[in-house]
């Protein structure tokens, strides 16, 4: 399917005299969810303002539905009656909770009557039936951000956009909320541009993945390309790959990569088609990285890639322990704490990290 | 021909609803409100050829005696005189210019420069009263019953506190001249110019137990909250005449002096009933007219 | 002191048993005002709304003219209009000079850059992310102009107060171009003047009582419109 509702090619914005904004090419593939992921600054809040006609790029085009919205003479007013935005600060009319949700039907003369359903699902879903009466005023931030979506849900728009919603929640209202949310925003259907700065957001959420830095497009891809597939140092950082490894690039056999690395004169095994002599990273996920007792299991497993090392770190991480392993190069796994019990694992201790060749991700320097 | 019609109408519709256009509408309807209400305004005002300006001192102005005549004239006529209460000097000067249709004073130097400069024509001896000089009660300066310029005179050589009106009316133009008639220019911290209307400027006297010229009609209306007494009157050089004069169409082709009417209001203060109503002013509340008529 | 107690009493007595000089005054009065404040406010608060919420060139320019505007003595606006209206200016074939409708233009000058001042600085308080939001959900130049309105109903209140007060309440712009006309132009703050010229201090009290009490009366309404707007939980529209 490649009806695309959103394209942007060429796109370049620059402001407060220093900033730029510079996107090649990016696509919303219709009633799929786009998540644009990157630390604050880097441009996505500009993008969706650029979106809803809010400001103007300096170069380049948005094409919505087949048009081309940013050349030639364009109704503004229009064109965002075809969106609906969720901002990071929910901003609000001194009035009820449920006068500011029909304020967008009001603006868009929808009738109330028509949206009844929807409305009314809204307000089940995100649990704010309770607060129909009260002043906006008095909500807590939560509460605030569920109305916000509730009132631009249930405008029906074909496009969505949703800039940070959850940034500005505290932390256990988020965990709710992000399940609420997230069931309703599948729920409908729509395109879905959705911005966020949180890893785990973008991973439950998304089907394709941009991530930016900087003003630049890192990457963009399929969220399973991104995870499995970093271009770069920063897009592996920021996918959460713990472990990058310099190294230069020693053979190629039929696409198995011999790698050298550290000080030890480490080999690494990795499938990819650099030439030898080349300058490489290998990432390794933590989770990809299985730890031994006894070196000599490694004539009978598949895995190509065994590392003598001794153990830096044991930290928690979620349910999970984070083992910190200097092999001549730091490497890091995640174990479950029933495995540090079994192997017994500890600072100080000699262990081997097996790692399957295929799964380190090589890239250029 | 039909089609291209339809077509038209579509877009006129569509522009239509653009929200541009409907922002300039709501301002247009704006707009509307204010021009109703520029309308509704003007058409409340009399229409022009119908007022009459006078340019009025304030001594007869404040007197009350204006109200009667007015009232009286505009039952009778399709004027409305319109009283502009400022100086005597001032109410000369809108004269000259053509601000007004007529003018009510007391100065007759001035007046008889303003006809002889062509500026006014028609004018008329209304009324006359006279001038008096207050003092306080112990009459330090000792000028009671002592001729006008020798009183003057003894004030200046006592330096006994003096209030003078300061401003361009009637009393302080007399003031002036008699000043002059006793040779004497009035300065230092004993004379004091008020710039204020003859009834404050009474007040301030009183207050600081000075000695002042006033109108006697002024006077009467305000004496019961003065301390201050009648030191010296009757004197010949005091006669206050108040005359009225047209302005001089002629003299401002291209404005709208309203001569017709301002004859009209001449020939009615100047005629029988006019004066009869100046005759008995005051007769009641005072025991004596304010002003006196020649007829 | 007693002088006081006398003004007011004749104050009560004459707005009770209808004295036609009081009410013919008080009539003017907020005729004159009332009329230079609805024709502000038209004109002010959808330009004090405009300026407020966009950027153009020459913004602080404007700005800075109209707080300028808000502090202009009334008497130089009166010189000002007499020089224009009198016959020998150049809109003296209107013959407006010694009309209400002078005076109105005169209030209109005195009053509007106040209605539009504090209208600007009310609705610079709405938030920029407010209008982002409204925009988002897609309204036209009209409806945002109408929901900034609504926004900032309660600085808009104090607009018309503060103007209304300052028209009501000046004496030199009104009687320069009005001459204080019984019956045609005198309102209260010129008749109060009328009645210390010619030392009737009673009556110029009870002037200036009836004029502090319609000022006060005025602000009085807007502080309970504000008090009842803190607690507005139900507001179905």
């Amino acid at each position: 399917m490649d009806d695309k509702i959103i394209e942007i090619t060429g796109l370049k914005k620059e402001y407060n005299g220093k900033f730029k904004l510079v996107i090649d090419d990016l696509y919303l593939e219709r009633n799929k969810v786009l998540t644009l992921i990157g630390p604050n600054g880097s441009g996505k809040s500009t993008l969706i303002k650029m979106i809803c006609l809010l400001e103007k790029p300096d170069e380049g085009n948005i094409i919505f539905n087949g048009k081309n919205i940013t050349k030639g003479k364009i109704n503004e007013v229009k064109i965002r009656k075809e969106m609906a935005a969720v901002f990071q600060e929910p901003a609000f009319f001194n009035t009820s909770v449920y006068n500011n949700l029909i304020l967008g039907l009001k603006i868009r003369k929808i009738s109330v009557f028509s949206a009844k359903e929807r409305l009314d699902y809204l307000i089940q879903n995100l649990k704010i039936g309770h607060l129909l009466n009260r002043n906006v005023k008095n909500l807590s931030g939560g509460e605030k951000q569920r109305v916000s979506i509730a009132r631009s849900l249930v405008l029906n728009s074909g496009l969505l956009l949703l800039d940070e919603p959850l940034s500005n929640i505290d932390q256990q209202s988020r965990e709710d909320l992000r399940e609420d949310l997230f069931e309703v925003i599948k729920n409908s259907g729509k395109s879905i541009i959705y911005i966020t700065h949180d890893r785990d957001e973008a991973m439950m959420i998304a089907d394709d993945i941009a991530v930016l830095n900087d003003g630049r497009v890192e990457q963009f891809g399929s969220k399973i390309e991104i995870f499995t597939k970093p271009f770069n140092e920063f897009v592996a950082k920021f996918v959460g790959i713990e472990t990058l490894v310099e190294g230069i690039v020693d053979k190629n056999e039929r696409g198995v990569c011999t790698v050298r690395i550290g000080g030890n004169g480490n080999r690494a095994f990795t499938t990819g088609q650099a030439k030898p002599g080349s300058k490489v990273v290998l990432a390794i996920r933590p989770e990809a990285v299985i730890l031994y007792n006894n070196n000599a299991i490694s004539q009978h497993a598949s895995a190509m890639n065994f590392f003598k090392g001794r153990i830096t770190e044991v930290r928690n991480s979620g349910v999970l322990k984070k083992i910190g392993i200097d092999c001549g190069f730091n490497i890091i796994s995640f174990v479950t704490p029933d495995s540090v019990r079994r192997l017994r694992l500890g600072v100080g201790r000699e262990i081997f990290a097996g790692v399957k060749a295929s799964s380190i991700h090589m890239f250029k320097k | 021909m039909l089609s291209k019609f339809i077509g038209g109408k579509n877009k006129i519709i569509k522009i239509l609803k653009s929200g541009k256009v409907n922002f300039y509408i709501t301002l247009f309807i704006c707009l509307l409100v204010i021009l109703f209400l520029c309308t509704f305004l003007l058409s409340c005002e009399k229409i022009a050829e119908k007022r009459v300006l006078l340019g009025v001192t304030t001594s007869i102005y404040d007197s009350g005696l204006l109200s009667n005549l007015i009232s009286v004239f505009e039952d009778r006529s399709e004027y409305s005189i319109l009283p502009i209460a400022v100086g005597t000097g001032e109410a000369i000067s809108m004269g000259e210019k053509g601000l007004v249709d007529l003018i009510f004073v007391h100065s007759r130097q001035d007046e008889e420069r303003f006809i002889k400069e062509g500026f006014g024509i028609n004018r008329k001896d209304v009324m006359y009263n006279n001038f008096v000089i207050l003092g306080p009660e112990g009459d330090p300066a000792g000028i009671k019953n002592l001729a006008v310029v020798e009183a003057f005179k003894i004030l200046s050589k006592n330096e006994s506190v003096f209030i003078s009106r300061g401003d361009n009316s009637g009393t302080n133009i007399k003031e002036m001249s008699l000043w002059k008639e006793a040779d004497v220019i009035p300065q230092g911290n004993w004379y004091i110019k008020s710039g204020q209307e003859m009834i404050l400027t009474l007040k301030i006297a009183d207050e600081k137990k000075a000695y002042i010229l006033t109108d006697k009609a002024t006077f009467l209306t305000s004496a019961d909250s003065l301390s201050l007494k009648i030191l010296v009157e009757g004197d010949e050089i005091l006669f206050n005449p108040y005359g009225i004069i047209a302005v001089n169409p002629l003299k401002h082709k291209d404005m709208n002096i309203n001569f017709k009417g301002a004859s009209g209001f001449i020939e009615f203060i100047s005629g029988k009933d006019g004066q009869g109503i100046i005759k008995d002013f005051g007769l009641k509340d005072y025991g004596q007219p304010l002003f006196y008529t020649y007829f | 002191m007693e002088i006081i107690w006398e003004g007011l009493k004749e104050a009560a007595v004459k707005i009770f048993t209808g004295n036609q000089e009081i009410y013919t005054i008080l009539a003017v009065t907020i005729k004159v005002s009332g009329i230079a404040i609805l024709f502000s406010a038209f004109l002010g608060i959808p330009l004090g709304v405009l300026i407020g919420t966009n950027k153009f060139p020459g913004k602080r320019l404007v700005i800075a003219l109209i707080n300028t505007g808000m502090s202009v003595p009334p008497v130089a606006v009166g010189l000002f209009l007499a020089l224009i209206f009198w016959r020998s200016g150049p809109l003296g074939f209107l013959e407006i000079m010694y009309t209400p409708t002078a005076m109105i233009i005169s209030q209109i000058i005195i009053a509007a850059p106040i209605i539009i001042g504090i209208t600007i600085s009310s609705v610079q308080q709405v938030g920029s992310n407010l209008i982002i939001q409204a925009k988002s959900l897609g309204t036209n130049k009209t409806q945002l102009l109408w929901l900034l309105i609504k926004e900032t109903k309660l600085g808009i209140l104090v607009a018309l107060s503060a103007g209304f007060g300052r028209a009501i309440s000046e004496v030199g712009a009104v009687l320069i171009v009005g001459a204080n006309i019984e019956d045609k132009t005198r309102v209260l703050t010129t008749a109060t003047l009328q009645m210390v010229r010619v030392g009737k201090f009673d009556s110029a009290i009870a002037l200036v009582a009836i004029l502090l009490f319609l000022s006060f009366g005025i602000n009085i309404v807007i502080s309970i419109i504000q008090y009842k707007e803190r607690f507005v939980w139900m507001t179905r529209l």
